[in-house]
């Protein structure tokens, strides 16, 4: 459709009556949907000269207006008319406009505000994360709590044993320090030989020791206890090297003790040793609980 | 009929407005809701931070777990150690320990032997008589006794004096608390058939924590009421 067929065709509308009546009588039945829209079309139209009052000065160019309402049909046309030749519309068109514009702006925030936030995934999902970590929360703080309770456990086991230790006092320090060699033997147990009966009052124990030192001795003997089952020291003696004997440097020697006591059924523990050298230089020292015993 | 639509026109534009208003409306409700960010709200955003939150909190906390892990695993060699130590202790101290009888002297005096010299006999009594006192003494000293002497006297029938001077010895033992230990003496006899041998002191040798390898010395008077024996 031409412009100019257009333009006739609203001057011939506008002659006759207002274009939306007449498009609603030659339709015949009145559709809600079609007033609708050619309400919102005539509404648009008098916004938009609204807009260009404002701009220019109204009435100057009626004509061309009219003429570029064309496209938009005969009832914009008509009530634009209206609307151009009363300030009173005009403002009435502005309010109109205000109160959509606020509306949406309303509607818009209604919007928004609709959305139920907790319901959308983005919360959801939140709230989800919100769940897992309060749980690892409690699960961490129980954690936190296992551990103190681990370690005041560990603290208490740690105290009991200590008072233990405590009431054992310095008795422990000294049996462990007796049963501790004091240096290392010059003189070693290296084999312990069985009871004999040397005379009628007199029985003989003999054993071996070994020179641990680079010097002949001249005198080595060892100091020892026997004992009954029960550990009690049921009697005690030493032996020593046969008159005159020596012993050589890293050699083993023989060494015996006479005594009247008969040693059958005791144990025989050495406690003491001591050397002296070719030089006269003794040395004495305590064997260890690791030193050599014997079970006669 | 124009009439008509001249009285009709402001209804049907209020109508218009009233329609436009209702599709601006809820065009912009749509678009409104269409649009609107969930996590620009303050819900979502109290959640968010509450997340963070707890989040740090966790960290923190597994971060004190993660200490208190490594404190209680010392902890737990700590008293690994300590165990192996307490039952090492306990074994020897079962073995060799003992507490001291309360009311009792420190060297309490179990029995004493007057054991003649088997020679003497062996040889009938053609070589001079002596006396091998045996003192059988019970370690309560408290301590790992090293050493002791008894001294004693020997009192005739009549309740002479016959030797004052008395001293059992025992030395280079290592006789553990509640333990026995034999101090021996020899004594030449004079006249003593018929006399009794009575511990008077004691002088008691024992280690001494306090100071590595050294000893110390216990020392007391025997009561009146301590065991005797009478020489046959």
């Amino acid at each position: 459709m031409s412009q100019d067929n257009k333009k006739n065709e609203h001057k011939a509308e506008e002659s006759k009556e207002p274009g939306w009546l007449n498009h609603d009588d030659s339709t015949g039945g009145h559709n809600a949907a079609d007033t609708m829209f050619e309400a919102l079309d005539s509404w648009l139209t008098a916004v938009k000269h609204i807009a260009r009052g404002i701009i220019r000065h109204h009435g100057a160019d009626t004509d061309e207006d009219s003429a570029e309402k064309a496209g938009k049909g005969a009832a914009s046309a008509h009530i634009d008319a209206h609307h151009m030749a009363s300030p009173a519309k005009l403002a009435v068109s502005l309010v109109a406009l205000i109160v959509v514009v606020w509306l949406g702006g309303v509607a818009y925030g209604l919007g928004g505000k609709s959305v139920v936030v907790q319901q959308s995934p983005d919360y959801i999902r939140e709230s989800q994360r919100l769940t897992w970590a309060n749980s690892d929360l409690e699960e961490s703080k129980q954690d936190i709590a296992n551990r103190e309770r681990q370690i005041k456990d560990v603290g208490t086991q740690i105290e009991e044993l200590k008072s233990e230790r405590e009431r054992y006092g310095n008795l422990l320090e000294e049996i462990k320090q007796v049963q501790r060699q004091d240096k290392t033997p010059e003189l070693s147990v290296a084999a312990i030989g069985d009871v004999s009966q040397s005379s009628s009052s007199y029985f003989a124990i003999t054993a071996t020791v070994h020179n641990q030192t680079q010097y002949t001795l001249t005198s080595f003997s060892v100091y020892y206890q026997v004992e009954d089952a029960q550990g009690n020291v049921v009697g005690t003696g030493f032996a020593m090297g046969e008159t005159g004997a020596t012993c050589a440097p890293n050699a083993d020697c023989p060494i015996r003790s006479l005594t009247m006591n008969n040693p059958t059924g005791t144990k025989f523990v050495p406690v003491k040793w001591g050397a002296t050298a070719s030089d006269g230089n003794s040395e004495y020292g305590r064997y260890g609980t690791d030193v050599m015993t014997k079970q006669f | 009929m124009r009439e008509g639509s001249k009285s009709r026109k402001p209804i049907i534009l209020m109508v218009g407005f009233i329609v436009i208003a209702a599709v601006v409306f809820a065009g912009a409700f749509a678009v409104g809701r269409v649009t609107k960010d969930p996590t620009t709200d303050q819900s979502y955003k109290e959640v968010t931070s509450q997340v963070t939150k707890t989040e740090n909190q966790i960290k923190a906390n597994r971060s004190t777990t993660k200490e208190l892990t490594k404190k209680r695993d010392e902890l737990r060699e700590d008293l690994a150690e300590e165990k192996k130590q307490a039952e090492a202790d306990r074994k020897v101290f079962e073995q060799y320990g003992g507490d001291a009888q309360a009311g009792k002297p420190a060297l309490i005096v179990e029995s004493i032997s007057p054991d003649e010299d088997p020679l003497y006999a062996a040889t009938g009594g053609s070589i001079d008589l002596y006396y091998y006192p045996k003192f059988t003494v019970r370690n309560n000293t408290g301590h790992v006794l090293l050493g002791a002497v008894v001294k004693y006297t020997i009192i005739g029938s009549n309740g002479n004096v016959l030797d004052g001077e008395g001293n059992a010895y025992v030395s280079n033992v290592v006789v553990y608390p509640g333990k026995t230990v034999v101090a021996e003496d020899m004594v030449k006899d004079a006249g003593f058939s018929g006399a009794t041998i009575k511990p008077v002191s004691f002088n008691a040798t024992v280690a001494d924590s306090k100071d590595s390898d050294s000893t110390k010395t216990i020392d007391a008077q025997y009561a009146d009421d301590v065991k005797t024996v009478t020489i046959p």
